[in-house]
């Protein structure tokens, strides 16, 4: 008798340390969370200044997250979509066209976007020229030099390129006597101040900020189009992402400006706040991107 | 002597406090120095990292492109570092040139940046590229030369600031002993002074003790002493007088102590056979048939007897006072009593003289009682009484008058003084006044006022003085008695 007893003492010890054991595991998350997130930038003017801009913000996210948030810089417009590709990348501060070329080909979530410090989060392409040029229409434009931005960029290739083939120029190799790419909004404007090219295009929010620092700009500077106004910048997520870190991730960046060191954090990375963001706003992006889709084509076999 | 001391103290814990003062200031000036000196040599440090950082991120910029290039994040991270540096140049303070030159520098950096970032992110033609290249480079060719001119105009400063930061410690060292020196200076000078202030009075104060000890009680501290040694001096030449009055004292006391032993062995000795043949005499002068010439003489001879006898008992009074039994009594009344005694006196012959003395009380009423012994109370009344009464009727004077006084004197003492308007007392005579067989009087025995004085003293702080007096002629002996309540008190 006693010794039955000693036995089922024995037993339910072990049966107890065995559920002790198997407590944690069971309450884990199904999902397995990453030590770090990749972020990727898209290059601005000066990619030291965005760099340093960013570092406030990626500071302010390990710190609520807990987890390393590193941000990685790109020298190109479009090279995020191949470092998605390579699944070298968590997520990716995108600009509109890229933004709207992940959506479409890869399966990212837009995430939120961020308010500039003038309250407005779009951004607009604009064609422009020297005012003392005697470019003022489509039709003074033929055998000029044109200089574009990126061809990953709405502002800086779609839209020119949508302007262009409205006006009837399907063949950049023949309409212009030169066209390039200077890599950056800055430089193409620049191109144009300097005479390096005749006709330029890059987006509204740097033409702005470019003017702003030197008024001679507006003045010797012309803006024949608009396109119409998107979100400059989106952040986007791979969707096999832990989904709690997406959603924490959301919440954290949606109520930043709630705190004050998230305001502060906003502030340094030169924002009012984040907003939520929406797959259908990148829909004026796509009608461009199909009604330039013809001389993408050629450009793409040229390539 | 203390205020000496005190001020001595003063001034050197001033002294030592000045020196403490020039010491943390020499120190805080040494520390300044070298921390100066740490700090240049932190910057130049700086500097140099500077230069590194430049020529890095110059090696990131021609090998941008090439199999030998960096990742852009690395290129991105070298810059930031370079900009950090130069941000960390203008936390420091320098000089307007100096941070002129900084400014200049930091702008550089910024075009530097600028440029970097268009060549970076350009993707024109290649003959553009390699002009942006260039152009970046160039900058970074100036940040470079910039800073190594930086570096040599800061070498060039840490010498000169080295060399005059020794010359500082140098100086402040030399500053440190000096102040040592005279601290050292201080403490000696003060030392000697005391040394001097003090073994000179202690010695002339050992040389009065040795004196002392060898007996000249009239040695007197006549150098002038200062300070509290010349407040030992007075207490030390009061001690030598006071030593030299109980010396008298003792020795007073001892002759008398012998003339005491003698007259009482005499006196027993005498006293018997001065009856016997007194006894004889009276027998012979009453039973025989002499003629009365003879009784005469023999009555002459039993006077003469009697006379030694009184004398005999006189030294035996005197030799031996008997000892007095205390009690609490009224001055005034045994006075009074005393008085009745002393008219009784006057009358007989031996005082026959004497007999007109007007005696007149001046009693006061709020008298204390004092402890005393009444008979020898009444003794030493009645002994200066007659004594008053022999003086006045000795010196003539018709009008003869003794006015005894009492009075309460402050500090509860109660005093009686007996006044006379006789001949009063020849100067030379105060001091023997007292003495036992002295005496001014054909027929005295010089016994009265030595017993009286005996007596008095006899009583716990009793007293007795004479002078003369100071309104008129005559003498005033004056006797003073603590109060009963004071008595008690000394008790």
């Amino acid at each position: 008798m006693k010794s039955w007893r000693l036995s089922c003492l024995v037993r339910g010890l072990a049966v107890g340390l065995l559920l002790w054991g198997l407590l944690p595991a069971a309450l884990a998350p199904a999902t397995d969370q990453p030590h770090e997130l990749l972020v990727g930038i898209e290059p601005e003017h000066n990619i030291f200044d965005q760099m340093e801009r960013y570092r406030h913000l990626a500071d302010y996210l390990a710190g609520q997250l807990q987890i390393k948030v590193r941000f990685t810089i790109m020298s190109r417009y479009g090279e995020g979509i191949k470092r998605f590709k390579a699944r070298k990348l968590d997520g990716a501060f995108l600009t509109p066209y890229p933004t709207n070329k992940a959506l479409q080909e890869l399966d990212l979530e837009p995430l939120v976007h961020p308010v500039g410090l003038d309250g407005d989060l779009t951004s607009q392409g604009y064609i422009f020229v020297r005012q003392d040029s005697a470019i003022r229409g489509a039709d003074d434009m033929y055998g000029k030099s044109i200089v574009f931005v990126d061809p990953a960029t709405m502002e800086g290739y779609l839209f020119p390129l949508a302007y262009l083939l409205r006006h009837g120029m399907d063949d950049l190799s023949r309409d212009f006597s030169r066209f390039y790419f200077a890599g950056s909004h800055a430089s193409a404007i620049l191109a144009v101040l300097d005479g390096r090219a005749d006709i330029g295009a890059a987006k509204s929010t740097v033409f702005n900020r470019l003017a702003d620092e030197d008024n001679s700009i507006r003045q010797e500077l012309f803006i024949l189009g608009r396109s119409p106004a998107v979100p400059e910048i989106t952040l986007c997520l791979r969707k096999e992402l832990d989904a709690t870190l997406r959603s924490r991730l959301t919440t954290i960046l949606l109520t930043m400006d709630q705190n004050s060191q998230g305001q502060m954090a906003l502030k340094r990375f030169k924002a009012l706040r984040f907003v939520k963001a929406m797959a259908a706003e990148f829909s004026k992006v796509a009608a461009l991107e199909e009604e330039v889709r013809p001389l993408l084509k050629e450009a793409g076999k040229r390539e | 002597m203390k205020k000496k001391i005190l001020i001595s103290f003063l001034v050197l814990f001033l002294v030592f406090v000045g020196g403490v003062i020039i010491t943390l200031h020499v120190i805080d000036k040494t520390t300044e120095n070298l921390t100066a000196l740490l700090l240049l040599h932190k910057v130049e440090v700086l500097r140099q990292d500077l230069v590194i950082n430049v020529q890095t991120v110059q090696s990131n910029l021609y090998t941008t492109g090439t199999s030998f290039g960096k990742e852009l994040d690395i290129i991105v991270d070298n810059v930031l570092t370079l900009h950090n540096r130069a941000q960390t140049c203008m936390e420091c303070h320098h000089e307007p040139p100096v941070e002129k030159e900084i400014l200049q520098l930091q702008e550089l950096i910024e075009q530097y940046k600028e440029a970097l970032s268009y060549f970076i992110t350009s993707s024109a033609d290649p003959q553009r590229i390699m002009r942006l290249q260039t152009f970046a480079a160039d900058i970074g060719d100036q940040i470079i030369d910039k800073s190594q001119w930086m570096v040599m105009s800061a070498n060039h400063a840490l010498r000169n600031k080295t060399t005059a930061a020794m010359a500082e410690v140098s100086g402040a060292k030399k500053i440190l002993y000096a102040t040592l020196f005279f601290s050292f200076l201080v403490g000696i000078a003060i030392s000697l002074y005391f040394i001097k202030s003090i073994t000179g009075p202690v010695a002339e104060l050992l040389a009065a003790t040795r004196k002392i000890k060898k007996g000249e009680l009239e040695y007197q501290i006549e150098k002038k002493l200062k300070d509290e040694f010349g407040e030992l001096g007075g207490a030390f030449n009061e001690m030598a007088l006071s030593l030299k009055e109980q010396c008298n004292r003792l020795q007073e006391t001892e002759r008398l102590a012998v003339v005491g032993e003698l007259s009482a062995g005499m006196a027993h000795e005498i006293k018997n056979p001065m009856a016997g043949i007194k006894v004889s005499m009276e027998v012979l002068s009453r039973d025989s048939p002499l003629n009365p010439e003879d009784k005469e003489i023999l009555r002459r001879v039993i006077d003469e007897i009697d006379r030694i006898t009184g004398l005999l008992k006189g030294l035996l009074n005197y030799a031996r006072p008997p000892k007095p039994q205390m009690i609490s009594l009224d001055v005034n009344q045994v006075l009074e009593t005393t008085l009745k005694s002393a008219r009784f006196a006057l009358r007989t012959p031996r005082h026959k003289k004497a007999e007109k003395v007007e005696i007149v009380k001046d009693l006061s009423a709020d008298l204390p009682h004092i402890v005393a012994d009444p008979g020898q109370l009444q003794q030493i009344f009645l002994n200066l009484i007659l004594n008053s009464a022999d003086a006045v009727a000795a010196s003539g004077e018709t009008q003869g008058l003794i006015t005894i006084e009492t009075r309460l004197l402050a500090g509860g003492w109660v005093q009686i003084r007996f006044i006379d308007n006789g001949r009063g007392i020849d100067p030379d005579s105060f001091d023997k006044v007292f003495n036992p067989f002295f005496t001014t009087k054909s027929q005295g025995t010089g016994l009265g006022l030595a017993i009286t004085k005996r007596l008095v003293e006899q009583h716990n702080g009793g007293s007795i003085t004479v002078t003369n007096n100071p309104a008129g002629k005559g003498a005033v002996f004056t006797i003073i008695f603590p109060s009963e309540q004071d008595n008690r008190g000394q008790s």
